[in-house]
């Protein structure tokens, strides 16, 4: 490893250092392992009349909900100050001091915060996993393992977008409040929005029936795509091999979109941070 | 001795308003320079220029023959940085800071213990930061800044929250950087530790620099009046008419046998002489030099 790589990788163990003793980072990796287990165990107990740990595929139908909600928080959390604390405490100036450019501790700094995120949701997916694995069954380990690798990807896109809003302020505060609107507007306004258009262009769709084909037309999933979220919700169907997405929407070329999702805002941190004033 | 820092024609505007005007100036190597202004004057904000942090306005800074850019930032590990405002990581322990910090500059992790002790935390080491006080604090970021022995030290404020001994202690600590054939930029308002051991100073009023020189040069250039104590023999009545009188004397001031004169510091043995030929004696006296705190208020004031 030159000696850039090992600057970088220093600055990337100090975030993970410092952050993984973050309390909320441990509880939520614990929230992660107990939710799963539990909804599991208990999920859809009033329809099969009793408790007991399901296979991979009831975890991973139910699973989705928790990944969309609970770890786009998660990396809300872990990322939305890391720039711009630095700033605020002064300790940008001495990370200068190391012969590292601006894009570079940007991305030591996201190095080490995928760490952390990769510490608490693979770390609490995998230990539900297991336990799944051997109270249950291994049938369909390889799609959970998929559902892990999308959950993964899935938080680093919040983590990247918290960075870019932690690169464009000059408050911590203002990084919070943007980082709390994104998750707000990913997971409830996007969501209404498309689904109101999809009203307004196919007529109030019949639940009743489940004509899933009427009620997702190919536009809807194309426009999905402009969501993380509904993004990580395509790749989800495609695991479980529910709807008939457009055959273009394979799981890599979701995967794909998903590091687009990550890696778009990621670079665009770096240049407005490169820019900025500190 | 040629110049490690040099600003030419550094000029930061933000919405409107200039911080910093048209800046000249060039630190030589192997020398204490002082940064002085009042609040607001763009001392920090030279600072920050001269670490890469803004963007200037207009002009080029030149730090060790490398021009400085925001992208950048200072491209040289041999340079030890003190920023005014500094809140150190709070879950890392002192020596994991120093340790993360040496990572940080590819120098050996050996030197954080002897950093440590330096400069009062080897018992508190092992601590987090969150636990450390204010002093503790600016003591861990002086030890910072000299890691690797860099040849430049760029100090913003470096006494701020010590005790005595703390203050003691950043004196020593730049006097035996030079020593050592290393150049210290320090900026501070603790003006007779920069007159203690600062060779040259510069004074920033307004965005603009109004002078550079040495102080016993700017006290000469300004005339900065000297100030003598004496004590006579016997009580000052007896010759405050005659002092008063004289053209030497800009100020005046006696209670009982103690008097306290202002003059110029060449006609201080006109007037010692010009007591005693009034029959009063010089028992004992002290003489103040013009200070750096006289000059920075001369130019601060706008009197200069």
């Amino acid at each position: 490893m030159n000696s850039k790589n090992k600057k970088v990788m220093a600055i990337a163990k100090k975030e993970f250092m410092n952050n993984v003793r973050n309390k909320w980072v441990f509880i939520l990796g614990i929230i992660f392992v107990g939710t799963i287990l539990l909804t599991s165990a208990y999920g859809g107990m009033e329809t099969r009349g009793e408790a007991g740990i399901r296979g991979f595929e009831f975890t991973i139908n139910i699973g989705t909900s928790m990944v969309l909600l609970l770890s786009s928080v998660v990396a809300i959390m872990v990322g939305y100050k890391t720039v711009v604390e630095e700033v605020e405490d002064g300790n940008i100036g001495l990370l200068l001091t190391s012969e590292l450019k601006r894009k570079e501790i940007v991305t030591a700094k996201f190095i080490g915060l995928s760490a952390v995120i990769a510490s608490a949701i693979i770390g609490g997916l995998a230990i539900g996993g297991l336990v799944i694995g051997f109270a249950a069954s291994f049938e369909g380990a390889l799609d959970y393992l998929y559902f892990m690798i999308l959950s993964f990807l899935f938080s680093l896109v919040f983590l990247s977008l918290a960075i870019l809003m932690s690169s464009m302020v000059k408050k911590k505060s203002h990084a919070l409040a943007g980082g709390i609107f994104l998750w707000l507007f990913f997971n409830i306004i996007y969501e209404l929005v498309l689904f109101g258009l999809l009203v307004a262009r196919e007529g109030m769709p019949d639940f009743a029936e489940g004509n899933f084909e009427f009620l997702f037309p190919e536009w809807y999933w194309f426009a999905s795509l402009l969501s993380p979220n509904e993004t990580f919700w395509m790749g989800v169907n495609v695991i479980l091999g529910r709807y008939n997405l457009p055959d273009i929407l394979s799981l890599p070329v979701i995967t794909v979109i998903l590091l687009l999702w990550i890696i778009v805002p990621l670079v665009l941190s770096l240049f407005i941070f490169e820019k900025k004033d500190l | 001795m040629s110049g490690v820092i040099k600003f030419r024609n550094l000029t930061k505007i933000y919405d409107g308003i200039t911080a910093v005007d048209s800046l000249n100036l060039e630190v030589k190597k192997g020398e204490i320079f002082g940064f002085l202004g009042p609040n607001g004057a763009g001392k920090t904000t030279t600072i920050k220029a001269m670490m890469g942090l803004l963007k200037p306005t207009k002009g080029s800074i030149v730090v060790n023959g490398e021009k400085i850019s925001t992208s950048a930032g200072i491209s040289s590990s041999s340079v030890g940085y003190l920023p005014e405002v500094l809140d150190l990581w709070d879950n890392l322990s002192g020596e994991e800071t120093l340790r993360f910090m040496s990572d940080l500059k590819g120098v050996s992790r050996s030197e954080v213990e002897k950093l440590l002790h330096k400069v009062g935390l080897s018992r508190a080491g092992d601590r987090k930061v969150k636990g450390y006080s204010k002093g503790m604090r600016q003591r861990l970021a002086l030890a910072q800044s000299l890691l690797g022995k860099p040849d430049l030290l760029i100090l913003d404020e470096p006494s701020t929250g010590l005790d005595p001994s703390g203050v003691a202690m950043v004196k020593n600590i730049i006097r035996e950087h030079v020593d050592r054939g290393g150049t210290v930029f320090l900026s501070s308002h603790i003006l007779p530790v920069v007159e203690e051991v600062a060779h040259r100073v510069g004074i920033i009023v307004e965005g603009k620099l109004r002078t550079v020189d040495s102080v016993s040069n700017l006290r000469d250039q300004l005339q900065i009046p000297t100030k003598m104590n004496i004590l006579l023999s016997s009580n000052h009545k007896k010759v405050e008419k005659y002092l008063r009188k004289s053209p030497m004397i800009k100020s005046y001031s006696g209670s009982k046998n103690m008097l306290t004169v202002t003059c110029n510091k060449n006609d201080k043995k006109d007037i010692l002489d010009l007591i005693e030929e009034c029959g009063v004696d010089v028992v004992d006296f002290d003489i103040k030099e013009g200070s750096l705190e006289d000059i920075f208020l001369s130019f601060s004031r706008g009197d200069m």
